[in-house]
């Protein structure tokens, strides 16, 4: 009898699991393969963005077309190589599902998937006005403090702009302060505490800051306090050992000062090469050009030859307004330091509302110059996402070529 | 960059031990700063006990622990995952997002951590990020079940039924023995009255999972829906005891309690889960409900303003409780004006009516029994007097309502005469109601609930066979409503042996 309903049961699941399936996406087929070549995997995207699919099949004269679809909803049909088609994903970079599909004429079909990531913009609550910070410095290298509102001449994607706001900024600075202590500090780091001791000695009163150890593991020592005696005691605690986990310090860092507000500054110091970061350098890079925050990298005894690690100090530095330094002795850490103390308090800040209104979620290019100065070069961040403030999200429309 | 060579000694400091200490219990606070060496074994000694807490089911203090692991090892992937499941388990669902992402950003591609951040973002009612996670999941295994399940209450929750039934069948072809689908699949059943199907799944997933404690709740739902209350609190009971602190069950029995107007125990069951559930939307408005069966409409409507003022978790959740909220106050105001006109114009005989029906959809059934019975006094119609019946049934003021019920279907309303059998089987005339329901059915043949009601009689006074006509009626008639499955098995069990079935 037991028995009996257990067959019974049984047959009841059977009935209800077993009703057909819809067809299986595949994006591979014998002799038929569809691939979306952008907006990849873990892009983010906003604006209006082309996607592109490549298809190969043995006899393509025999692909039908290729329907592109965004989050279910079939955006563009082509019928002709090369198979693409412009989408606009409004001004809200969250995730979105972008399918491909490939038919052949012969009936079967293949289909490719593309997940882009939701990304999270951290620029300042100024509705529609970008905020910039720039740093003045002379053929010398001595901040130049005088120059007026018109000396600056201010340029985005080629369009003049006029600056709205101008003032060298007085208000204190959110700091975030990195110590690579991995392993092959060791016998610089008395050196590095000494320097980096200084360093927040010179903090103006209001200023803010935290210090963050790393190796291959990433350990806040010290949040946030005004007080440099604490953050002298963590950094004079740090000892070399272990691997190098750069970017998992920065990304950290950039997760710290998120929610915080006002001017904002990475300082970092490390020796080498990335061994153990899980975050990669683009996800970092990323970062510096979501968040408005300086970084300041000192790369010690990083050679220009090594490449890898001198670009990456030095294209975080310069994407953000920031300054990368290259001191080749643990000795020349105070000076550097001190430089950065000296930038710190010697920027001015800058607001304008871009003439370009399509805020189409687009990269575009900041440059700053002081034409009437000649000897003067300026240093400000290289560029922002245009994406409006307090803003919902447009709704989508493709467009073919 | 790696050195072979030993490294220097650390020191730890006093300060190390201070720092230590607080952290124990508390986050770091700006009054020290902590060494690097005590960062190290802090991290590592409290995410060791946090996930064992995790673990054996004390989300609270596993959180405060994680929470310092995650704000002193700024790159630990464990503690930000467990931080995040531990807050979801907790239904601290926003808090939990953060973690989960850092946590995805640390290790790329953790199909558990794109599960649990899915999961997080469906109880948030973003289905379109949860959505993508669940695919995600999917690109890293494509043949993972919790990943279809999800993706089946995605689809779920955007309304596309069909689509959710084949992400669940796909979740159980890859692995039958997953409760979690079976769950799902149930739950779908369950709200769309395919009860029998329902509980089938149900008792499969429990099966599969003894201490499945979500199953029995929703078992017990599926067969409190049948009308099988005992077995319904049974399984229920039976969750409680697996996770105590769950506060499901508590809201699925007070709301059975309800049902059955046993309004005592209603109330215990639903104080317990507000006490288990601060934060959710199920409890306030169970309360809401309980408070009108006891007549306080203002009491009611109280209940919705402090749960809306407070948090509420889920934003599906949130706009339930307004929707609630909504209907109570145009009762409330609607209620004042037609009391207001009925001051002016005590013979009004349309404001009686009107306020009856809004005094008992608002639980408040005495009242309207008596103003039912002055609407009645002022305009003897049908209807009115056809709704005074209802009010006094509602009442339980059954005899009335019978005196009532005769005289209008003396007087050839039928309704009144369905009505009037299903009142005398409440009072235990079943001879009476059977002749009533039979009177009624002459005319109309092709009614289902009549042929049901009258089976129901028979059976009673033990005329099996007669019952069993009566049913299989019902089943010829009826296309398929919540009842079916039930009067299958009832037939079943009337077969006479040897019967084929």
């Amino acid at each position: 009898m037991k028995r009996a309903y257990g067959v019974l049961f049984a047959a009841v699941l059977a009935c209800l699991l077993m009703a057909p399936l819809r067809a299986e996406e595949v994006s591979k087929r014998k002799g038929f393969e569809i691939a979306i070549t952008a907006p990849v995997t873990g892009d983010f995207v906003f604006g209006r963005t082309e996607i592109t699919a490549e298809v190969t099949a043995t006899d393509p004269s025999l692909i039908e077309k290729v329907e592109f679809f965004v989050d279910d909803k079939l955006v563009f049909i082509d019928k002709e190589p090369p198979y693409a088609c412009v989408y606009d994903f409004g001004s809200e970079p969250r995730s979105y599902v972008i399918k491909a599909t490939a038919r052949h004429k012969e009936g079967v079909s293949v289909t490719a998937t593309s997940i882009t990531r939701k990304v999270i913009l951290n620029y300042q609550l100024q509705v529609n006005r970008v905020v910039l910070y720039a740093t003045a410095q002379d053929g010398d290298r001595r901040f130049v403090l005088d120059l007026k509102q018109d000396d600056f001449r201010l340029v985005e994607d080629d369009k003049p702009q006029d600056i709205l706001d101008f003032y060298v900024e007085e208000k204190p600075v959110v700091l975030c302060l990195l110590l690579d202590s991995s392993g092959s500090m060791q016998g610089r780091m008395d050196k590095v505490h000494l320097a980096a001791d200084k360093f927040v000695e010179s903090l103006r009163p209001d200023d803010q800051a935290l210090v963050i150890d790393f190796d291959e593991k990433v350990f806040l020592l010290q949040d946030f306090t005004r007080d440099s005696k604490l953050l002298k005691e963590a950094i004079d605690s740090t000892a070399a050992e272990g691997g190098t986990a750069l970017y998992d310090a920065l990304y950290a860092a950039f997760r710290k000062l998120r929610d915080r507000p006002g001017r904002k500054a990475i300082v970092i110091l490390s020796d080498g090469e990335d061994t153990n970061s899980k975050f990669s350098y683009q996800r970092v890079l990323e970062s510096a050009k979501t968040n408005e925050v300086l970084i300041y990298s000192i790369g010690l005894g990083v050679s220009i030859l090594d490449v890898a690690t001198h670009s990456v100090l030095k294209t975080l530095a310069e994407e953000t307004g920031g300054r990368s330094f290259f001191p080749g002795r643990a000795e020349e850490l105070e000076t550097v330091y001190q430089q950065i103390a000296q930038e710190l308090r010697s920027q001015y800040y800058l607001t304008y509302s871009p003439k370009n209104e399509d805020w189409n979620g687009k990269w575009r290019k900041i440059r700053l110059t002081a034409p009437k100065r000649k000897d003067v070069e300026i240093r400000t961040r290289r560029g922002y996402y245009a994406v409006r403030r307090s803003q919902g999200t447009s709704s989508g429309e493709a467009r073919g070529r | 960059m790696l050195r072979p060579n030993p490294p220097r000694c650390r020191i730890l400091r006093p300060l190390a031990l201070g720092a230590f200490l607080a952290l124990g219990t508390g986050e770091i606070r700006d009054s020290f700063a902590i060494t690097a060496l005590a960062a190290r074994n802090t991290a590592f000694k409290l995410q060791s006990e946090a996930m064992k807490l995790y673990k054996d089911g004390s989300y609270k203090r596993a959180i405060e622990l994680l929470r310092q692991v995650t704000n002193l090892s700024l790159n630990s992937f464990l503690a930000h995952f467990y931080l995040g499941l531990a807050l979801s388990a907790d239904r601290q669902y926003a808090e939990a997002l953060e973690p989960l992402k850092t946590a995805l950003e640390l290790e790329p591609g953790h199909i558990q951590a794109h599960i649990a951040l899915g999961d997080v973002y469906l109880k948030l009612g973003d289905t379109t990020e949860a959505r993508a996670e669940y695919l995600r999941a999917l690109t890293t295994q494509d043949n993972y079940a919790p990943a279809h399940d999800g993706l089946g209450r995605v689809y779920e929750a955007q309304g596309d039924d069909d689509r959710a039934v084949d992400e669940y069948q796909k979740a159980l072809q890859i692995n039958a023995a997953f409760p979690d689908a079976y769950a799902s699949l149930g739950e779908l059943y369950l709200r769309r009255g395919r009860l029998d199907d329902a509980i089938e799944l149900f008792l499969k997933a429990i099966q599969i999972k003894p201490d499945f404690a979500l199953g029995y709740s929703r078992l017990g739902i599926a067969y409190s829906r049948e009308g099988l209350v005992n077995q319904a609190i049974a399984a229920i009971n039976h969750g409680k005891e697996i996770a105590p602190q769950d506060p499901l069950p508590y809201l699925s029995l007070g709301r059975i309690y309800l049902d059955a107007e046993n309004l005592d125990r209603a109330e215990s069951e639903i104080e317990a889960a507000l006490v288990r559930d601060p934060g959710g939307h199920e409890g306030p408005i169970l309360k809401a409900r309980l408070l009108l069966a006891h007549q306080d409409l203002h009491g009611a409507q109280k209940v919705l303003d402090d749960a809306l003022a407070a948090e509420i978790r889920e934003p599906e959740g949130r706009k339930e409780v307004e929707k609630e909220r909504q209907r109570l106050g145009a009762i409330a105001s609607r209620t004042e004006e037609l009391t207001s006109t009925i001051g002016r114009s005590p013979e009004s005989a349309p404001a009686y009516v009107e306020l009856a029906a809004l005094l008992s959809e608002a639980g408040a059934a005495d009242r309207a029994a008596e103003l039912g019975a002055r609407a009645a006094e002022l305009r003897p119609d049908p209807p009115t007097r056809l709704s005074l019946a209802y009010y006094l049934l509602k009442a339980r003021r059954t005899s009335e309502a019978v005196t009532v019920l005769k005289s209008l279907a003396e007087q050839g309303n039928s309704a009144a005469l369905l009505n009037l059998g299903v009142a005398q089987a409440s009072l235990g005339q079943d001879e009476a109601a059977t002749a009533s329901y039979r009177k009624y059915l002459e005319t109309h043949p092709k009614d289902p609930a009549p042929h049901l009601y009258l089976g129901n009689s028979l059976l009673r006074l033990g005329r099996t066979g007669e019952a069993r006509a009566s049913y299989q009626t019902y089943l010829d008639v009826a296309s398929g409503d919540e009842k079916t499955g039930k009067v299958r098995r009832l037939l079943r069990l009337l077969q006479p042996a040897g019967a084929a079935p």
